[in-house]
């Protein structure tokens, strides 16, 4: 799902350290903006496409194991969210495609 | 050689507060499927199995800091400190809490590091603690291309990043006196150097790729990097 995350970072623009708004697509961070001047820094778009393909092979083939650790440290807790978990990643990652290409 | 090295690690996450309300303290933003914090705790505390290892938080973010740790540094056994307003007050709130240690000899290497320095890798870690341990104080530098800037004087200039790491006691009683002058110091060597001038620092090679999240543009770059390392480092 795309997030948007705000942060302090510091702004090339401005010289001091403004909040700034982070969107990811997944893992993969699309574009931060400063809130005061508004300048942009975004992956390059072809970059980014590769980049995100790569992750999602990265994410696809460590999920069994990263599935495995977390029902052993919480089984109970994942039992009950799995089902819907599962349900909603097809609109997960189709959300974070529209927000790669649609950038 | 001053026999076993038994080390403390500190990683600091308390940052500059939340100046701006409900921003995020950079250090708990995501880089590549985990936060940046967890990254540099792991890195840190890899290749020392007995550390002591302390985190130190922002009070804000302690709630934060307990659900990040339980789900990404679970296998990592970390004591969390509160921090101060400043760099160096978080560093005196740590070394505080590791006095007792510090001065019974269950601890006599304590390495300092910054949280926003996920690429710090295991073996910068490891080299500068050995090298404290053996000549006192140690610090990863790099030597900074004269033409980047503009300096008049011929001398040799270098970048200094984190983890800094130096004896146990001599940090302790650095931090201490520097509590009771006033002193506060840029960073760990700023305030042994004030108070022990004659322990030997060494200079460590720093790592091009242990940059300090910064701009929005060194997310990206981290980014890039964690990917060519297969996300491994």
């Amino acid at each position: 799902m795309n997030e948007e995350v705000t942060a302090e970072l510091h702004c090339s623009h401005c010289d001091h350290e403004t909040i700034h708004t982070l969107v990811y697509a997944g893992r993969l961070l699309v574009s931060t903006t400063c809130q005061t001047c508004n300048s942009q820094v975004k992956h390059e778009a072809i970059d980014l496409r590769l980049h995100y393909l790569k992750d999602l092979e990265h994410r696809i083939a460590t999920k069994p194991r990263r599935l495995w650790r977390r029902f052993w440290s919480a089984p109970f807790s994942i039992m009950i969210s799995f089902p819907k978990k599962f349900m909603s990643q097809p609109k997960k990652i189709w959300s974070e495609i529209k927000a790669i290409l649609g950038r | 050689m001053n026999g076993e090295m038994r080390i403390a690690v500190v990683v600091l996450a308390a940052g500059s507060g939340s100046r701006f309300g409900h921003s995020t303290n950079k250090v708990w933003l995501p880089l590549s499927g985990r936060r940046i914090i967890s990254r540099s705790l792991a890195n840190a505390v890899k290749s020392f199995p007995k550390s002591r290892n302390i985190l130190v938080i922002s009070p804000s973010d302690a709630i934060l800091a307990k659900e990040v740790l339980r789900r990404e540094s679970r296998h990592i056994k970390v004591e969390t400190v509160m921090g101060g307003a400043s760099r160096h007050e978080s560093e005196y709130n740590a070394l505080m809490h590791l006095a007792p240690s510090i001065q019974s000899g269950k601890i006599n290497v304590v390495m300092i590091h910054d949280g926003a320095r996920p690429l710090a890798t295991s073996i910068l870690f490891h080299d500068i603690a050995m090298a404290a341990h053996h000549h006192g104080g140690a610090l990863p530098a790099i030597v900074v291309d004269p033409l980047e800037i503009d300096i008049q004087e011929p001398r040799e200039i270098v970048r200094v990043q984190t983890p800094q790491a130096f004896r146990a006691k001599e940090l302790l009683e650095a931090y201490t006196k520097a509590q009771v002058d006033g002193f506060v110091g840029t960073d760990t060597a700023a305030c042994m150097e004030e108070y022990f001038p004659k322990v030997h620092t060494i200079a460590v090679t720093g790592e091009v790729t242990n940059v300090k999240i910064t701009y929005p543009q060194d997310l990206v770059i981290a980014e890039h990097v964690l990917e060519k390392r297969g996300y491994k480092e």
